[in-house]
């Protein structure tokens, strides 16, 4: 797996571990077996490819409009 | 399709919101009202509590995507408001949103259905016909979009 994909998944751990956390410990019963369950299996989830389902499709639409928004400017300025 | 510089300022706006707000019909309609499928159930299907509730978390990290897009939306919308000489046609407007939705329809469909295979329109039968017309439906919004904008530019300038 490369360097930046073990870090964005470091990160996002990171994050959706200690807001959870953080959750659990305001209320006693979102620790409870399912709760915990829960946690776990978004842990499990939380892959290059859960993150690239999420984020790519508006990535790529966003690119894409970049794109024709460009082309459009480029073929204006083509003497 | 040959754009104006006056076109330009509400067909970006309307592509930007139509991405935004058309994520937000696949969440809203898909994933909530007909409960067809959610963002991760190839992979957890959603039969027991905790795959629903786990289901239910990247469901609203989509959503909440598809907010951002569309605060952009509105962002592009106002900026246009602000600008001088912009085409005010409601023409160009809906049809950069139709076109906007399509094509996330198109590139979320090819992406999550067919490429990553997260879930499927209807899930309790894979990958299925409804996979295709959901490219098709994006595809078609698509082409409608860019014929309504095109005959928008036509409009006067207000």
């Amino acid at each position: 797996m490369p360097a930046w994909t073990r870090l964005m998944q470091w990160v996002m751990a990171c994050g959706v571990v200690s807001a959870l956390s953080a959750v659990a410990r305001a209320c006693p019963s979102c620790n409870s077996q399912r709760a915990r369950e829960v946690r776990d299996g978004l842990m499990d989830d939380l892959s290059p490819q859960v993150l690239a389902a999420i984020g790519l499709p508006f990535v790529v639409t966003a690119l894409l409009l970049l794109v024709m928004h460009h082309a459009r400017r480029w073929r204006r300025s083509r003497p | 399709m040959k754009m104006r510089h006056e076109d330009r300022p509400l067909l970006s706006a309307g592509l930007v919101l139509g991405v935004g707000m058309g994520g937000f019909v696949d969440g809203i309609v898909f994933h909530q009202i007909f409960q067809l499928h959610n963002m991760l159930s190839a992979r957890r299907p959603a039969d027991t509590l905790t795959n629903l509730e786990i289901n239910m978390v990247w469901d609203g990290l989509f959503h909440l995507l598809t907010w951002t897009v569309t605060l952009v939306g509105i962002g592009l919308l106002f900026r246009a408001a602000r600008a001088p000489g912009v085409n005010w046609s409601a023409r160009l407007l809906t049809g950069g949103m139709l076109a906007g939705w399509g094509l996330f329809n198109v590139v979320e469909g090819l992406i999550d259905h067919f490429l990553l295979g997260v879930h499927h329109v209807v899930e309790r039968l894979g990958l299925s016909i409804w996979d295709y017309a959901f490219l098709a439906s994006g595809v078609l919004l698509i082409i409608l979009g860019l014929g309504l904008a095109g005959s928008g530019k036509a409009e006067a300038i207000r």
